[in-house]
């Protein structure tokens, strides 16, 4: 939970900013987003997450914060990566909507109030779609649109680039986010697991104008394994019961007919040779029904003692808004 | 506990002496602490962890250069939880934890306190003389290994009791049971600037004393802590990778197996109830689902706590 007391709540608006290693960006991302921010209207405030960075990029920092006050810095102490970055961010975040962009500049802050007039239509997520990405294909573009797809299809969120950082979150939707290891690249399907009101809007996409890239191929391996854990737990997690109940279903049926058709063996050949294999199969389904079973309920009383503290699940309009 | 005030202040040091027995020891070790810190400010907390003996000790070391306090357990909980339930009684912004088994120098402490000056934020005083026998050395390189890669720190003796650290640090890193051994390790993981010096670390022996026997258990601990540590540095955060991939390597042979066997008896009618092959299979099979649940109620603790466990740790904040 925020450590940080969050008892007021004094900004309409908190622009949340995770950098790695960035000097030479986060100075003409501040200028570029200041003009667009003080043309809104609302009170706001910048709340950069330096990221253990180790070339200078928090002095920079430290300079734009003696010259504007509304920004924030927050410094971890290494490098502990962008989901926890996020999540150190939204703890600190002070504002009731929390837009996050990218230090790189590749996305474009001159987008922040599109994705703003669409919460005001009465979205709580909104997700930016860099439809014409300034990046290279084979080892950018395409690993990245096969992955969105499946993403996209496992998790039943319909949206096309789960990667863009550039997304707009309501503070009753941020502040349940389950962020942990590395599951930024699925925080819509995240979002949607407490209800959230989800849509896109298409956005503008930079190549790099400096610094250096920190993805590369090598992460597709650990998305795939990520992505299928993640969709365990999405279903899992609400009703684990029911879930491992119906795993435990066929074998449990299948066990009670090898059992039969073993003890019927049995009973019409009494002295015959001694059966291993139809009481062996009984032995492991039976085992397998009875294990998933038990650890449905298991899962039960973990998920139930999480979600009493935490209400994963949102009332809408209710008074804990 | 004998002084429940909580003090606000937060300068100078602590020193906590663990005494999970009663020791002979104590005003040797008292007075090389009173003259490594003299000019200090400094308190020294007794943790009386269930030895019945804190009162004794309030009176007999209570008068001092400087203040010396008792913390009683009720009775023995082990250094983690003394520690725990000392800390809101310490009134140091930097404490120095020293065991009742290894004896440390004035000059020791003097070091210690300087390299947290230097700008480090935890430092181990490393035990020489630790080799052992042989078989105690394998799992003892194995870990030092294990720690410097995940560290970057080549520790000689990380587990050691006698540590100086920020107070920051153990209120940061929630010590429980054995984690406490891997406090360097932990604090390292979270970016917090560790160091190490060399102490001496053992009461002379007495000419004519029995040597330490070789107690296999402390193999097996050994051996498990190894566990604990590679499981600790790379998987608290994703169990379902872990154990998920645990369990496929066993589930998936399995699987085969059994297929195999099914198409033996299918295709070439031979009777397969007498081959061993088979309940090697159902076991493999057993193993592989049950590792891999295991795997994924760990993964759905995480999940479900996964907000209220702050994963990162702040340096500074400039508002």
């Amino acid at each position: 939970m925020p450590t940080v007391p969050v008892a007021a709540r004094p900004v309409d608006l908190s622009i949340l900013v995770p950098v790695y290693n960035e000097k030479e960006n986060v100075g003409a991302l501040h200028a570029e987003t200041v003009p667009v921010l003080d043309r809104l209207g609302l009170t706001w405030e910048m709340v950069f997450v330096d990221d253990g960075s180790i070339d200078g990029t928090h002095e920079a920092l430290a300079a734009i914060r003696r010259e504007d006050a509304r920004v924030r810095v927050v410094r971890l102490r290494r490098n502990f990566g962008q989901t926890t970055a996020l999540a150190a961010g939204f703890d600190y975040a002070r504002g009731d909507r929390v837009v996050t962009l990218d230090g790189d500049l590749q996305n474009d802050p001159r987008d922040i109030p599109l994705l703003l007039e669409k919460m005001n239509e009465g979205y709580e997520v909104v997700s930016g779609w860099r439809r014409d990405r300034k990046e290279p294909f084979l080892t950018r573009r395409f690993p990245s649109a096969a992955a969105n797809r499946l993403i996209a299809y496992l998790s039943g969120v319909p949206i096309h680039d789960f990667g863009c950082t550039l997304k707009a979150y309501d503070r009753s939707v941020f502040e349940r986010l389950p962020l942990y290891a590395e599951t930024h690249r699925f925080l819509p399907a995240l979002a949607s697991l407490s209800g959230a009101r989800m849509t896109e809007t298409v956005v503008r996409h930079h190549p790099r104008r400096s610094g250096r890239s920190k993805y590369g191929l090598s992460r597709v391996g650990k998305v795939l394994v990520d992505l299928l854990a993640l969709q365990m737990i999405l279903h899992f997690s609400t009703r684990p019961r029911r879930w491992f109940g119906a795993l435990a279903l066929p074998f449990a049926v299948s066990g009670t007919v090898c059992g039969a058709w073993a003890a019927a063996a049995y009973l019409a050949e009494p002295e015959g040779p001694p059966a291993i294999v139809l009481p062996g199969a009984t032995f492991l389904l039976f085992f397998l029904s009875f294990f998933l079973l038990s650890l449905g309920w298991f899962a039960e009383l973990v998920t139930a003692t999480g979600i009493r503290e935490k209400r994963l699940a949102r009332v809408l309009g209710g008074p804990g808004r | 506990m004998n002084e429940s005030a909580i003090p606000a202040a937060r300068a100078g040091c602590s020193v906590l002496v663990y005494l999970p027995y009663a020791t002979a020891r104590l005003g040797e070790i008292l007075s090389s602490i009173h003259e490594g810190m003299r000019g200090e400010e400094y308190e020294v907390l007794l943790l009386d962890d269930g030895t019945g003996r804190g009162a004794e000790w309030k009176e007999t070391f209570g008068e001092g250069p400087a203040p010396v306090r008792v913390v009683r357990l009720a009775r023995r909980f082990g250094e983690a939880v003394a520690l725990d339930a000392a800390l809101p009684h310490a009134r140091g912004a930097t404490l120095l934890t020293i065991p009742a088994g290894t004896p440390v120098t004035a000059e020791e402490i003097l070091s210690l306190l300087a390299e947290i000056r230097r700008g480090s934020d935890l430092v181990v005083g490393c035990r020489s003389g630790q080799t052992g026998s042989f078989f105690e050395r394998i799992p003892l390189s194995i870990y030092r290994g294990m720690a410097r890669r995940a560290t970057g720190i080549a520790f000689r003796d990380f587990a050691s009791g006698v540590r100086a650290f920020r107070r920051e640090v153990a209120e940061e890193i929630a010590l429980y049971g054995e984690m406490v051994r891997f406090l360097p390790i932990l604090a390292a993981g979270r970016g917090y600037r560790v160091a190490q010096i060399g102490i001496a670390g053992k009461w002379p022996r007495p000419a004519g004393g029995a040597r330490a026997r070789f107690q296999p258990m402390t193999y097996v601990h050994r051996m498990l802590d190894v566990l604990t540590l590679y499981f600790l540095l790379r998987f608290t955060k994703k169990p379902l990778r872990f154990f998920g991939l645990l369990g496929m390597l066993l589930l998936l042979p399995g699987v085969l197996i059994i297929l195999y066997l099914f198409l033996v008896r299918i295709l070439l009618h031979q009777g397969i109830a007498g081959r061993p092959l088979l309940l090697l299979g159902i076991l493999l099979m057993v193993l592989g689902v049950q590792t891999i649940s295991i795997g994924l109620i760990g993964e759905m603790i995480i999940f479900t706590h996964s907000r209220e466990t702050r994963d990162y740790s702040v340096l500074e904040v400039l508002e």
